[in-house]
């Protein structure tokens, strides 16, 4: 049995603390915005360091809930690989906020897809142009496919009673899981309905 | 068919005790560790019965069903097929799930509960191209784990759980994986009920 990951913690911790803190009401209504960042974590394989990230997000806000569900698409520009991810989180504003920045953390799922080119590392013997392992004991690595990861999120929004449509926001992510990221992301939000 | 589906649920909402409710649970899942390849994805949906059993306590009854990609390590089933033939392995899991949600006073948008499952997984082993090294393992599957449920409108909820599976294998067989295998499993979706209204706080004697 391999041993229970401690990013499980993480999860359980803030469910709970949303749980037990007061819950105040977010706004009822939907925002669409394009976000872009930064992914800082090395890897030779999958990705740069450093590689540029670009993207959209939904979030919506419910009636009877404090939480805001993010919808999120980011595709990581990567020389001769495919690399995006699909995500869903829920965020929750912290209750320090400021007159007009919002604090907020979050936790989701990211479902990551990934694509080497067939000539690179990774590639299984068997497959047109692959490489030969290092030795007979090496397994052979996906050259393609998908992956499920833990997304944990922290963040600020700028929410400004006179500039009510435009929201911009700065927030990091922590992607946990078979493909680690960190990726440091700005964008703007706009409110399409709601209040 | 859709329109017995449809017919078969209006039956159910109408002929429901007023305080019971009719979920569905569409989620996707992700192994986090155990005997089985980790971090690796599914996705499920679950229809469950709940009704009010003791003050702030239901008492849940839910069809669970699950496929789960990639399912075991190719270490761990590679004596299956002769070397440098890639196996696959799939999953599908049926369980029937008792759920007891607990309301909390102040606050009964959230729902903890804790799940108990009984129910069966079914192993494929494929191997592309051919037929030849097809196979499935039926195994005896218990579950249990804790969850957390969350409305967010009168119809519309998050629901997200922590399950350990354990599955019981018959050694005496031979084909499939080899001995018992257990693994931890988190599922995370959006939930649908009926009929609409918000949760009501059971400890209370308040109507909602």
């Amino acid at each position: 049995m391999r041993p229970f990951p401690f990013w499980l913690v993480v999860v359980i911790s803030f469910g709970l603390s949303t749980a037990l803190a007061p819950t105040a009401r977010a706004h009822t209504g939907t925002q669409v915005g394009a976000r872009g960042g930064v992914q800082l974590l090395d890897d030779d394989v999958l990705r740069d360091q450093y590689a540029a990230s670009f993207g959209g997000e939904v979030r919506l806000s419910f009636a009877l809930s404090p939480l805001i569900v993010a919808l999120s698409f980011d595709n990581y520009f990567v020389t001769d690989r495919t690399l995006f991810q699909v995500g869903a989180s829920a965020l929750y504003d912290l209750p320090i906020r400021h007159a007009f920045l919002y604090p907020y953390v979050g936790a989701g799922l990211g479902l990551t897809r990934f694509a080497l080119p067939e000539t690179g590392a990774g590639v299984s013997p068997e497959e047109p142009g692959g490489s030969e392992p290092e030795s007979p004991a090496t397994p052979a690595t996906d050259s393609n496919g998908m992956r499920t990861g833990l997304n944990l999120v922290g963040g600020l929004r700028f929410d400004h009673l006179e500039v009510s449509l435009v929201r911009p926001f700065a927030q990091i992510t922590l992607s946990v899981g078979p493909i680690d990221m960190l990726t440091v992301t700005a964008g703007v939000l706009f409110e399409l309905e709601g209040r | 068919m859709r329109a017995a589906f449809f017919a078969a649920m209006g039956v159910i909402c109408i002929a429901a005790p007023a305080n019971a409710e009719l979920v569905l649970w569409p989620h996707l899942d992700a192994r986090l560790a155990g005997d089985v390849e980790p971090t690796r994805g599914g996705a499920g949906v679950a229809v469950g019965y709940f009704l009010p059993a003791w003050r702030g306590v239901l008492v849940g009854l839910e069809l669970d069903t699950t496929w789960n990609g990639h399912f075991f390590r190719d270490e761990d089933v590679a004596f299956l097929v002769p070397e440098g033939v890639d196996l696959n392995t799939d999953a599908l899991v049926l369980m029937g799930n008792l759920v007891v949600p607990v309301s909390i006073p102040s606050a009964p948008i959230w729902r903890p509960y804790a799940i108990l499952g009984l129910g069966m997984t079914r192993a494929f082993f494929t191997v592309p191209g051919t037929e030849k090294y097809d196979s499935a393992q039926d195994s005896l599957t218990f579950s249990t784990g804790v969850g957390m449920m969350h409305q967010l409108t009168r119809l519309l909820g998050l629901r997200a759980d922590v399950r350990y599976q354990h599955a019981f294998v018959d050694e005496q067989r031979s084909g499939g994986y080899p001995k018992d295998y257990g693994f931890w499993n988190v599922s995370v979706g959006v939930m649908f009920q009926l009929p609409l209204g918000r949760w009501p706080d059971r400890w209370s004697s308040k109507p909602p």
